[in-house]
C-alpha cells in the first residue's frame, strides 16, 4: 500500500497515510534465531528495510582464556566454539600448534582424522538441516535428520567416548584406534545413509512449496560474498569455487577424489543445495579413507610430554562445518599460546545477513538465517 | 417426564442435546490433539505422547489440568477487557458450528442426531466460522504487543481471501444437492459422494479449509519460527487453552462438513438406509455414526499427514494462492456445475 | 510443446508433493526409533567418559592427572614424606563433578591406570556438595576397571 502511494507520489494522500516503520527485536529468544543471537529488524509492514545485528550474549572469551592454559589443555575449549562441529575446531586448533612445532601428523592418524572431520560434517549438515527445514515450517524433516545424526553420535560415542564434545584429537596425532567393530558400524551407516539424503531431497528439494520458499531468497553474488568474506557453503552456494580441502590441502585431503559443489544464483536454494551434496561428496571420502586406511603410528615417535613450539606464530585452517575456520597462534617458547585468535566462519558468515534479508520478507529473515548456519557459540566465542 | 409436552420437544430436549454434544466435541477436541501428536510421531519415526496413561491417552486431561492450574498472565501493554473476551470468541463459533451437522440418521421422530435442522445450514455455519476470525484479531490486537499483532494481521486477511473460494466450492455442492439443509445434502450423496463429480471443488475445500483452520502448510498465524506464537504469543494458562480448543474444534468441524458435503456423510453407497431404518432404528443410527466418525477421522489422518509432510507457505505466496489460483478454478468449477445441472434440467 | 504440456500436467497432478507424503507415510509404517530411556537401559560403548573413578588401591599421588586437568577440578594430596616411601597412596583425593567436562585428558597420563572413566552416566544431584568427591565418597567399581582394560585389549565390542 505505502508503497503503490510512494510510486504514484499523490501529495494530499500521502501525508494523511504517512505510515511509520516498526522496530522488531528478533531474539536474543526466539525460536528462529538458532541460538542467542539477536537482530534489530526495521519492518515497513512486513517488509525488512533495516537490519542490525546484535551479538555477544554468548560470549566467553575463549580466545583469551586459552591464553592462560597450556597447549594441550587449551583443546577442548575448542570444542565449545562451534559445538556441533567440535571435532573440527579441534582439528584446527591442533592443527595450528602442530604446524607451530613443526610436527609431522603419521599418515594413519591423518586418514583417522580425516573420516572423523567428514562423520562430523555430516553431523553438522544434518543438524542444520533439520532445523533449517524447522524454519521453513517443514517438521518432519528434522526428526528424520536427527534420526540419522544419532547414528553417528552413537559413532563418534564408540570412537571418542563423547557424542557431541568429543575432545577428538590430542596434539600430535589421535588418541585410539578405532575399536572392533567400528569400521562395519561405520560402513553400514554409510551404504543406507544417501537413500536417506535422497528422501530428505524428496521432502525438501522437489517440493515446490520448499522452492518456492528458498529460490530468489536472500541472493548474494559471488562478488559480493567474496568482498563480505564469506566462506564455506554459503560462498560456494554463490558460484565461487573456494573449498579449503581443494585450495590447501590438509591432513591428506589432497589424496581423496571429491567434488567441491557449487551453487549458481546465491540464493537460499543454492546454499541447500550445497549443502546437502556436500554430505554425498563426505559419505564418498569417508569411504575412500576407510578403503585406504595405512597401517602405522597413531602418535608421532618424537614428541615430548610438555608441549612447548618454539617462539613464532603459525595460521592453520581447516575446512570448517561453517566455512574457513582458521587459528592463529601466537608463541613465545612457553608452554602457553601469548595469543591465539579463531578466524569464525560463523561470525563472518553473518556479514552477508543484511545484505541477504533488506527488501525482503519477515519469513525470508527466518530463512536466511538459516541459510547461513550460525552457531552462536562461534559467532560470540 | 412426558417428553412429548411441547416444552420437552422446544427447550428440553436441545438443550440436553447441546449439553451432551458439548461434552462429545470437547472430549473429541481433546483427544484430536492427542491423536495429532500421536500420529505426527508416528510420521515422524517416533512414538509420541505415551508417558501418561496406556498409549499416552490420559495426555489431554494432563494437559488440561496443567493449563487451568497456570497462572492467567495480562501483560502491561495489553487492553485488559479485550484481552481477556478474545478467547471467548475464537471458542464460541467453532463449537456453535457443530449445531447443523448430522453426524447420523435420525433413530426417530425425536431422536435424530443433530441439534437444529436448519433450512440454511450451511450458511450458518459459513457464518458462524468467519466470525471466529474476530477472536484471533482482537486477541492479537489487545495483546500489545508486536509478534501476536503481525499474527492478527496475518491471520485476518488469510482467512478472509480463503473465505471466498471456501464459499464458492461449497456453492458447488449446494448447487449438485439442490439444498441448504445438511441433511438433504447428505441423502443427496445416496449413491456416489459428492466427492466424484465434484473432484475440483473438494480440492478447492481442503485446501481452503486447511487455510481457514490455520494450519499447516498455511499456519502463517502462528509460523513458530517466524512470529513466536502469533496471536496467541502473550496467552497464557486457560485463556491460551481456549485458543488451542478454538483451534482444534474448528479441525475437527472442517473435517465433519467435508465428510458431510464431500464424503457423504454417514452414508454408505448403494446401501438402503431408508428402508433398514424402517427396521432397525437405533442400530442403523449407530453405524450410521461410526461412518460418519470414519470417514472424519479420515479426513483428520490426511490433515495431519500433510501437516507431517510440506513446509510452510510464505505469507505473500499464499495470498497469491489464494486470489490467483483458488479463486479462479473454484468459479470454473462453480460454471461448470451450474451448466451442467442447467442441461440437466432441460 | 509436450515439455509445456508435461509441465502443466506436473502442476496440477502434484507428483512431488505425492511422493513426498509417501516418504512420510513409509516412516509412518516402520518401526520408532524412540529410546524408552529409563524403562529401557541404554547400552553404552566401553570408550564412554563417564563419570570418573578412581582406585585410589593403586594410585601413586603422582599428580599428573590434576596437571593434565582442563578445569582444575581434580586436586591430589601425597602423603607426608616419610609414608610415601612405603606407601604412595594419596592421602587425600578430591574430584569436583561439578567442573568435569569428561574430557578424558586426565586418563592419559595416569601411570597405572587408576583413574578412569566409567559408563555410568546418570549424574544429577539434587545438592551440589554431592558433587564433590574425596578419597572415601570416590565411587569406585573394580569390575568395571577389568571390564573396560578387556575390552581395550581387544575383546570384540557389542556393535554401535
Amino acid at each position: 500500500m505505502t508503497d503503490l502511494l510512494r510510486a504514484e507520489g499523490t501529495a494530499p494522500l500521502r501525508k494523511v497515510l504517512e505510515t511509520k516503520n516498526m522496530e522488531l527485536n528478533f531474539g536474543p529468544q526466539h525460536p528462529a534465531t538458532h541460538g542467542v543471537y539477536r537482530a534489530v529488524l526495521t519492518l515497513d509492514g512486513e517488509r525488512v528495510v533495516g537490519i542490525e545485528s546484535i551479538i555477544g550474549y554468548l560470549h566467553r572469551g575463549i580466545e583469551k582464556w586459552a591464553e592462560y592454559r597450556t597447549y594441550p589443555k587449551a583443546t577442548p575449549v575448542f570444542d565449545r566454539l562451534d559445538y556441533v562441529g567440535a571435532i573440527l575446531n579441534c582439528h584446527g586448533y591442533v592443527g595450528a600448534v602442530e604446524k607451530l612445532m613443526k610436527v609431522e601428523v603419521p599418515k594413519r592418524a591423518q586418514y583417522i582424522r580425516v573420516i572423523l572431520d567428514e562423520l562430523q560434517r555430516i553431523a553438522n549438515h544434518l543438524l542444520w538441516l533439520g532445523t533449517h527445514a524447522l524454519d521453513l515450517g517443514a517438521m518432519t524433516v528434522l526428526f528424520y535428520a536427527l534420526r540419522e545424526r544419532e547414528v553417528i553420535m552413537d559413532l563418534f560415542e564408540a570412537m571418542l567416548g563423547q557424542r557431541l564434545l568429543q575432545n577428538a584429537y590430542p596434539i600430535g596425532g589421535v588418541r585410539l584406534d578405532f575399536p572392533k567393530g567400528w569400521d562395519r558400524a561405520c560402513r553400514n551407516f554409510l551404504a543406507e545413509f544417501p537413500k536417506r539424503i535422497d528422501e530428505y531431497e524428496t521432502l525438501l528439494s522437489a517440493n515446490r512449496i520448499w522452492v518456492q520458499r528458498t529460490r530468489g531468497v536472500g541472493v548474494i553474488s559471488g562478488e559480493e560474498a567474496v568482498a563480505l568474506g564469506l566462506s564455506g557453503p554459503t560462498l560456494r552456494g554463490s558460484g565461487v569455487y573456494f573449498d579449503v580441502r581443494k585450495a590447501v590441502p590438509y591432513s591428506s585431503y589432497e589424496e581423496f577424489d571429491f567434488e567441491v559443489p557449487l551453487g549458481e544464483r546465491g540464493d537460499v536454494y543454492d546454499r541447500y543445495i550445497v549443502r546437502v551434496r556436500e554430505m554425498r561428496q563426505s559419505v564418498r571420502i569417508v569411504q575412500q579413507a576407510l578403503d585406504g586406511l595405512p597401517e602405522g603410528p597413531l602418535m608421532p615417535e618424537k614428541l615430548s610430554k610438555i608441549i612447548r613450539p618454539p617462539a613464532g606464530e603459525a595460521y592453520f585452517c581447516v575446512e570448517g562445518t561453517k566455512g574457513m575456520l582458521g587459528f592463529y597462534v601466537v608463541s613465545d617458547g612457553t608452554d602457553k599460546p601469548w595469543r591465539l585468535h579463531v578466524r569464525a566462519p560463523s561470525f563472518v558468515n553473518l556479514q552477508g545477513l543484511e545484505r541477504m534479508c533488506v527488501g525482503g520478507l519477515v519469513a525470508d529473515v527466518v530463512a536466511n538465517i538459516g541459510s547461513l548456519d550460525i552457531v552462536l557459540g562461534e559467532v560470540d566465542r | 417426564m412426558d417428553w412429548n409436552s411441547p416444552f420437552m420437544l422446544t427447550v428440553g430436549l436441545p438443550l440436553l442435546k447441546i449439553v451432551i454434544l458439548l461434552g462429545v466435541v470437547a472430549f473429541c477436541v481433546a483427544y484430536t490433539v492427542w491423536l495429532e501428536r500421536r500420529l505426527l510421531g508416528f510420521f515422524q519415526s517416533r512414538v509420541g505422547p505415551n508417558r501418561v496413561g496406556p498409549a499416552g491417552l490420559i495426555q489431554p486431561i494432563a494437559d488440561g489440568l496443567k493449563l487451568i492450574l497456570k497462572e492467567d498472565i495480562i501483560p502491561t501493554n495489553a487492553r485488559p477487557f479485550l484481552f481477556r473476551i478474545a478467547p471467548i470468541f475464537a471458542v464460541v463459533p467453532a463449537f456453535a458450528g457443530f449445531a447443523i451437522v448430522a453426524f447420523a440418521p435420525p433413530a426417530g421422530p425425536r431422536a435424530s442426531f443433530l441439534i437444529s435442522d436448519a433450512n440454511i445450514g450451511i450458511l450458518y455455519l459459513l457464518a458462524i466460522t468467519s466470525l471466529g476470525v474476530f477472536g484471533i484479531v482482537l486477541g492479537g490486537w489487545a495483546s500489545g504487543s508486536k509478534y501476536p499483532l503481525f499474527g492478527s494481521l496475518r491471520s485476518a486477511s488469510q482467512m478472509l481471501s480463503y473465505e471466498v473460494p471456501l464459499t464458492f466450492s461449497v456453492l458447488s455442492v449446494i448447487l449438485m444437492a439442490g439444498s441448504f439443509r445438511l441433511d438433504d445434502i447428505i441423502q443427496a450423496q445416496g449413491k456416489l459422494p459428492f466427492l466424484v463429480p465434484l473432484i475440483l471443488a473438494f480440492g478447492v475445500y481442503v485446501i481452503s479449509a486447511v487455510a481457514e483452520t490455520n494450519r499447516a502448510p498455511f499456519d502463517l498465524p502462528e509460523a513458530e519460527s517466524e512470529l513466536v506464537g502469533g496471536f496467541h504469543t502473550e496467552y497464557s494458562g486457560m485463556r491460551f487453552a481456549f485458543y488451542f480448543l478454538a483451534e482444534y474444534a474448528n479441525v475437527v468441524l472442517v473435517c465433519c462438513v467435508a465428510t458431510s458435503l464431500f464424503l457423504g456423510g454417514y452414508k454408505i453407497p448403494f446401501l438402503p438406509y431408508e428402508t433398514l431404518l424402517a427396521a432397525h432404528p437405533w442400530t442403523v443410527s449407530l453405524i450410521g455414526l461410526a461412518v460418519f466418525a470414519v470417514k472424519a477421522v479420515a479426513f483428520l489422518y490426511f490433515y495431519i499427514w500433510i501437516r507431517a509432510t510440506f513446509p510452510r507457505y510464505r505469507y505473500d505466496q499464499l495470498l497469491k494462492i489464494g486470489w490467483k489460483v483458488l479463486l479462479p478454478i473454484s468459479l470454473l468449477n462453480l460454471l461448470l456445475v451450474a451448466g451442467i445441472k442447467l442441461a440437466m434440467l432441460r | 510443446m509436450p515439455g509445456a504440456l508435461n509441465r502443466l500436467v506436473r502442476m496440477v497432478t502434484f507428483p512431488e508433493l505425492a511422493s513426498g507424503l509417501a516418504v512420510t507415510f513409509k516412516w509412518f509404517r516402520k518401526p520408532k526409533v524412540t529410546e524408552f530411556y529409563p524403562d529401557a537401559r541404554p547400552v553404552l560403548p566401553y570408550r564412554t567418559k563417564g563419570r570418573l573413578h578412581v582406585e585410589i588401591e593403586t594410585c601413586i599421588s603422582c599428580r599428573m592427572c590434576e596437571k593434565a586437568c582442563p578445569e582444575d577440578c581434580i586436586k591430589v594430596y601425597p602423603p607426608p614424606k616419610e609414608v610415601f616411601k612405603t606407601d604412595k597412596r594419596p592421602a587425600q583425593f578430591y574430584i569436583s563433578l561439578e567442573h568435569c567436562i569428561h574430557c578424558g585428558m586426565c586418563v592419559d597420563p595416569c601411570p597405572t591406570g587408576s583413574i578412569h572413566h566409567s559408563m555410568e552416566f546418570e549424574l544429577a544431584t539434587y545438592n551440589k556438595d554431592e558433587l564433590l568427591f574425596n578419597k572415601e565418597t570416590l565411587p569406585y567399581d573394580l569390575a568395571i576397571k577389568h571390564f573396560r582394560q578387556g575390552l581395550l585389549e581387544n575383546v570384540e565390542q557389542k556393535s554401535p
